[in-house]
């Protein structure tokens, strides 16, 4: 590809990184990350409260659930996600808590609570037995379902089966509270006195995607068909052209396992071409374009 | 505009006079999968298992075995990347068909999170007692102070009881003043909890 630096194994399997120092290839393969505060209960004979600054990933809406990421050299906290029956909040801290985070990404003794370090207060949750962190504007209450142990960090499958809200949050306007947080986990650099500080984006512009006609009415994961539908309700298809879409449609199906035919490829470069226009909003040019196989 | 929100750009009405993509996908250099000319970064991935998610979802776990990034990327400032890519997903509105329009933010604003000595010198994933000992080497902590500290979290380690929950209280309470910096409520506390016992 022109204008591409390419790497190959060897160098990404290289990328592992002195602290503070990730440069822009390594920042560039990774990106920034939602940061969130996992607490978790001590697996006996622990007999305390762990809180963790890690990253969060989502996996399904139903259930609604999420992963975190932990090191494996994190043994307290690994040892609590994998007791019997375990459980964990999620708790999504502000800008404003960047120093209680801090505190939070640093392993306290076993039997010491970050959270009580970070002046974090530590309320009761509803649905699970692990405290949520009452100064954090969402919790998720989750039930652990599998850890998976992939190569360095242990991958906690967690569903979530209760949350808190922070009443103020629920009238704010969307894009005021994506300034407060999440908080996304950037990079870390070197101080003037060569001490690792983390740095933290919150999000800031808000961009809707293009909506119908260049794309289904109903939106995002929707099919060809009701698209194609909707194209013709709206009259920027007519019955004929959009009657010729589908049979072209319904034809490639029948081809589709046929990856010889001549046929099949003609309809891919077709469908190819009128998708194109379409989403292009070229609607002259479609109507010519389909005309030539009325 | 970058290259990220170009390519939703592409698709705008606003933005038709992009002439059509017609080049094929260029080829992959590890997999058999093409990339995408147009985005930034490109990770060649192997799929190395699957996870079976609640029935109706699969997790994929996915090793990167090769990359491409635009070298126009490479010198640019980490601000004013972010404010072009990764785009989030961050909420659906309404339509007037009662269908959803996808929103997609992106990052704004760069800010530093408090480091030594509000924490190890390393940041994050370290042990507080690294912590400790580089606040002992910067003289936030006199050798005394530090011996002590370091011996109440050694202590906590084998005790039970009353005097497991005095030592917690007294580790977190030291721990709690160096991470807000209070110096002198921190020397305070270990000059009477040490001469205390």
């Amino acid at each position: 590809m022109a204008g591409k630096h390419f790497l190959s194994l060897a160098e990404i399997d290289s990328l592992q990184r002195a602290k503070g120092v990730m440069d822009s290839i390594a920042y560039s393969l990774r990106s920034p990350m939602a940061q969130l505060l996992l607490v978790t209960r001590d697996a006996p004979p622990g007999d305390g409260i762990c809180v963790r600054a890690t990253q969060l990933c989502p996996l399904t809406w139903k259930p609604y659930s999420q992963s975190v990421n932990i090191p494996l050299d994190d043994e307290r906290v690994v040892r609590n996600l994998t007791a019997p029956g375990a459980e964990c909040v999620l708790a999504e801290p502000t800008r404003d808590q960047l120093r209680a985070t801090t505190i939070c990404g640093q392993r306290a003794p076993d039997g010491i609570c970050e959270a009580a370090i970070a002046r974090l207060k530590l309320c009761k949750s509803l649905y699970v037995d692990v405290p949520s962190i009452d100064d954090c504007p969402v919790n998720l209450e989750c039930v652990v379902d599998h850890v998976e142990r992939y190569h360095s960090h242990a991958i906690a499958f967690t569903r979530v089966v209760g949350a808190s809200i922070d009443d103020s949050y629920l009238f704010k306007e969307r894009d005021e509270i994506i300034s407060i947080f999440p908080t996304n986990v950037v990079d870390d650099v070197l101080d003037a006195n060569g001490n690792v500080q983390q740095r933290v984006s919150l999000l800031r512009d808000i961009h809707p995607c293009p909506e119908f006609p260049y794309a289904q009415k109903s939106g995002w994961g929707d099919d060809f068909d009701n698209w194609m539908s909707d194209l013709r309700d709206e009259r920027y298809l007519s019955t004929a052209e959009y009657e010729l879409l589908l049979a072209w449609r319904k034809r490639w199906d029948e081809l589709y396992l046929s990856r010889d035919s001549s046929e099949r490829m003609t309809l891919k470069t077709r469908l190819t071409e009128a998708s194109r226009l379409i989403v292009q909003g070229r609607w002259a040019r479609l109507h010519d374009y389909l005309a030539e196989f009325a | 505009m970058g290259p990220a929100r170009a390519i939703a750009a592409n698709y705008h009405p606003n933005h038709l006079d992009s002439p059509p993509q017609t080049d094929p996908l260029p080829p992959s250099r590890v997999v058999g999968v093409p990339g995408i000319a147009e985005c930034p970064v490109n990770l060649e991935c192997r799929v190395e298992f699957i996870r079976e998610l609640y029935g109706r979802t699969q997790a994929l776990f996915l090793r990167v075995v090769g990359a491409t990034i635009d070298e126009g990327l490479l010198g640019r400032d980490r601000l004013s990347v972010i404010g072009e890519f990764p785009t989030y997903e961050v909420d659906d509105a309404t339509n007037i068909w009662g269908g959803s329009i996808e929103r997609l933010g992106v990052n704004g604003e760069l800010l530093a999170a408090p480091n030594f000595p509000a924490c190890a010198k390393a940041g994050f994933n370290t042990d507080m007692t690294e912590w400790v000992a580089d606040l002992l080497a910067e003289d936030y902590l006199s050798e005394a102070e530090g011996a002590r500290l370091n011996t109440w979290i050694r202590d906590l380690a084998t005790a039970s009881g009353e005097i497991r929950a005095e030592l917690r209280e007294r580790v977190t309470h030291a721990l709690r003043l160096a991470a807000w910096e209070q110096w002198d409520h921190l020397h305070a506390h270990l000059r009477a909890t040490g001469e205390g016992g």
